[in-house]
């Protein structure tokens, strides 16, 4: 124990119940912030705050069709989200998922469009098997590389994003590029790989399914033998060692997990909802998901409210260029500032430096 | 060669100031990912405040200012705050350029031409510049390249000669006993994230202000993350900072060089400095012995 831990007193004492009270005035002082700031960013801006928000409101949750548009984003930031904490719990800062997603993307949408005998859900499925393994094959050289020669996974997976991004523009915009497209976009894909929607009048699709179910998986794997050693690891690397657990593998078969479950938002992405691959498909849903994991402190139930909240933040923001002549680019700068009040709740509930 | 080393050496700069940056960020313990924000956020000041005054000068303050109060927001979160290095800088990085992206697109939605200044000329030295072969690339360049190697320099002698760079030393190595010592570690590494803002800020105005002339969203294509590849594969050493970011600059200028002469799509010659940057990655990665100890740990040492 540091010299610089505050005492600590009994279960009954009311220091006690002070502290567990005290995540929470941070949260509330931090979360004003956040809406005091993004307030003063869209005045600036010149459009109004109240306008802003009461659109912002309406078009995620307000209606059908919004709350449909809401789920439709909740999807992939809650899979890429529950599949990343495996590899976050086990300390990787693993920031490869846009990159696995763009591959994820790309591999359903080739299957899509070139299995044209298949029937409606085996193509669907075989999509789907594709673009996990080409996430999971994305993610292995970062892997391998943090696990074997201990190269610094937070650049080793933004130089793939990186490569993804170029190999997307590359192919997408020459030889995939689709007939008569100015972008880097594919062909539509035929609508028998579409896939079926959940939610009458919407475009919620199966994949929300995917997600809810990626979540309850990640519930369930806590209490696993493995999920057990990765506990083991992320409290102590050294001790997990002498107890048989073997970091290598861990680190690798966590950062693969998380590069499947990107590659099958990428599935999403193309088979639900653009219906054909953008170079562009992985924004801004990759980091999205990165930070979803972070929101919900890495846990399955925050994990699904996080989600839910980002998911409708992002439809709302996309409509308030319309409504209210904001431009969309806020809903980059809202996330940010998220990101950095979690961060900054993180380290209050570390408690102040004793001086 | 001669004509891709002036290249070279122009497309080092804004990186190399970003590198030198984050190498005395880092030299004190404070891991900065949002380099990139910073830079993003200096080199949009600095254009506007060049738009609208003609002043190089000016635009270099306002620069390294802009990136100074990204560093700051870093500094009161996670260094007085505690919170998790990594965490926090990514957040800038996501947040920087979304502010400045949405006030860029607020200010040109219904304008016809975006505005543009004229680059930077260049400062002849004469006589060295004659010199063959190198002459022209390190004595023929523009005035932001020459204030990088002067601050190469300053930072060597800042960080072996002087008490606060030894300071700055102890607070990344271990900030415990630096404390014990009566060094002030929250002070010593808010100043080293607030160079390390501010040089970002020049690194991203010397892209905008001094190489371009312009700014556009996206413009800065991941600079800073290769800054920080830059500082692990110079293995947190001034001299081996410079040669790191040479090297980068020479494949970023071979891509260009490329483009030109061999028929191979403009999108896959893109992906050469980053398999560069990865290839660097892989030989720095096994050295990294001499990493600043509690590099990314606040002064308790929790990360």
């Amino acid at each position: 124990v540091s010299v610089f831990e505050p005492p600590v007193t009994g279960p009954s004492g009311l220091a006690v119940r002070v502290r567990s009270l005290r995540p929470w005035w941070p949260l509330l002082a931090v979360a004003a912030a956040v809406l005091g700031v993004t307030a003063a960013l869209v005045a600036v801006g010149g459009a109004s705050p109240t306008a802003a928000a009461n659109g912002l409101i309406d078009q995620s949750l307000g209606t059908r069709t919004g709350l449909g548009e809401t789920l439709l984003r909740f999807a992939p930031l809650a899979l890429i989200a529950a599949a990343l904490t495996p590899s976050l719990r086990a300390g990787l800062f693993n920031i490869g998922a846009p990159g696995q997603l763009g591959m994820g993307a790309l591999a359903s949408g080739l299957v899509a469009l070139h299995g044209g005998g298949l029937p409606g859900g085996v193509l669907i499925a075989v999509a789907a098997l594709a673009a996990a393994l080409a996430g999971l094959v994305w993610a292995l050289v970062p892997a391998l590389l943090r696990a074997w020669l201990g190269v610094n996974e937070i650049l080793s997976t933004l130089v793939f994003n990186f490569l993804a991004a170029g190999l997307l523009s590359y192919l997408l915009g020459g030889p995939l590029q689709g007939k008569g497209a100015n972008l880097a976009q594919s062909d539509t894909v035929p609508t028998a790989a579409n896939l079926p929607t959940i939610l009458s009048g919407t475009r919620a699709h199966i994949g929300v399914l995917l997600a809810v179910a990626a979540i309850l998986a990640l519930a369930v794997y806590g209490s696993t033998p493995s999920g057990y050693r990765l506990r083991l690891f992320s409290a102590s690397p050294s001790l997990a060692e002498q107890a048989g657990v073997s970091g290598r593998r861990l680190v690798v078969s966590t950062m693969l997990i998380g590069g499947a479950g990107a590659g099958l938002a990428g599935w999403m992405q193309v088979l639900g909802v653009d219906h054909l691959v953008y170079a562009t498909a992985a924004d801004p849903v990759g980091y999205a998901g990165l930070f979803v994991a972070l929101l919900g402190a890495l846990s399955p139930v925050g994990i699904l409210i996080a989600a839910f909240l980002l998911g409708a933040l992002l439809q709302g923001g996309n409509s308030l260029q319309i409504g209210a002549g904001v431009s969309p680019e806020i809903t980059s700068a809202v996330v940010g500032l998220i990101v950095l009040a979690v961060a900054a709740v993180g380290g209050m509930r570390k408690g102040r430096f004793a001086r | 060669v001669s004509a891709v080393l002036i290249t070279a050496v122009a497309l080092m700069v804004p990186v190399l100031f970003a590198a030198l940056g984050e190498l005395v960020s880092e030299r004190g313990g404070v891991l900065n990912i949002g380099l990139e924000g910073m830079m993003v956020v200096g080199g949009y000041t600095g254009f506007q405040v060049m738009d609208r005054t003609g002043s190089p000068l000016l635009a270099i303050v306002a620069a390294s200012a802009g990136g100074a109060l990204v560093a700051a927001v870093m500094a009161a979160v996670s260094i007085y705050g505690r919170a998790n290095q990594i965490i926090t800088g990514f957040a800038l990085f996501i947040l920087a350029p979304g502010v400045v992206d949405f006030l860029y697109a607020q200010q040109t939605s219904g304008v016809a031409t975006v505005p543009s200044t004229p680059r930077l000329g260049t400062l002849d030295l004469p006589v060295l510049s004659s010199i063959p072969v190198v002459g022209r690339a390190l004595f023929d360049q523009n005035a932001f390249f020459y204030l990088a190697l002067g601050l190469a320099v300053t930072i060597t002698v800042m960080l072996r000669m002087t008490r606060f760079g030894l300071e700055l030393s102890a607070c990344g190595e271990d900030p415990a006993a630096a404390t014990t010592k009566g060094v002030r570690v929250l002070r010593v590494r808010t100043i080293g994230t607030l160079c390390a803002g501010a040089l970002a800020g020049i690194g991203g105005a010397a892209l905008t202000v001094g190489a371009l002339g312009s700014y556009s969203p996206g413009v800065m294509a991941g600079r800073g993350f290769i800054a920080i590849a830059i500082v692990i594969l110079g293995r947190w050493r001034v001299g081996w900072v410079v040669a790191a970011a040479a090297l980068v600059g020479v494949a970023d200028s071979v891509r260009l060089r490329l483009a030109d002469t061999v028929d191979v799509p403009v999108q896959l010659l893109g992906l050469l400095p980053w398999l560069v940057v990865l290839a660097l990655l892989i030989v720095g990665g096994r050295s990294l012995g001499r990493m600043p100890q509690a590099l990314g740990r606040d002064v308790r040492g929790a990360s």
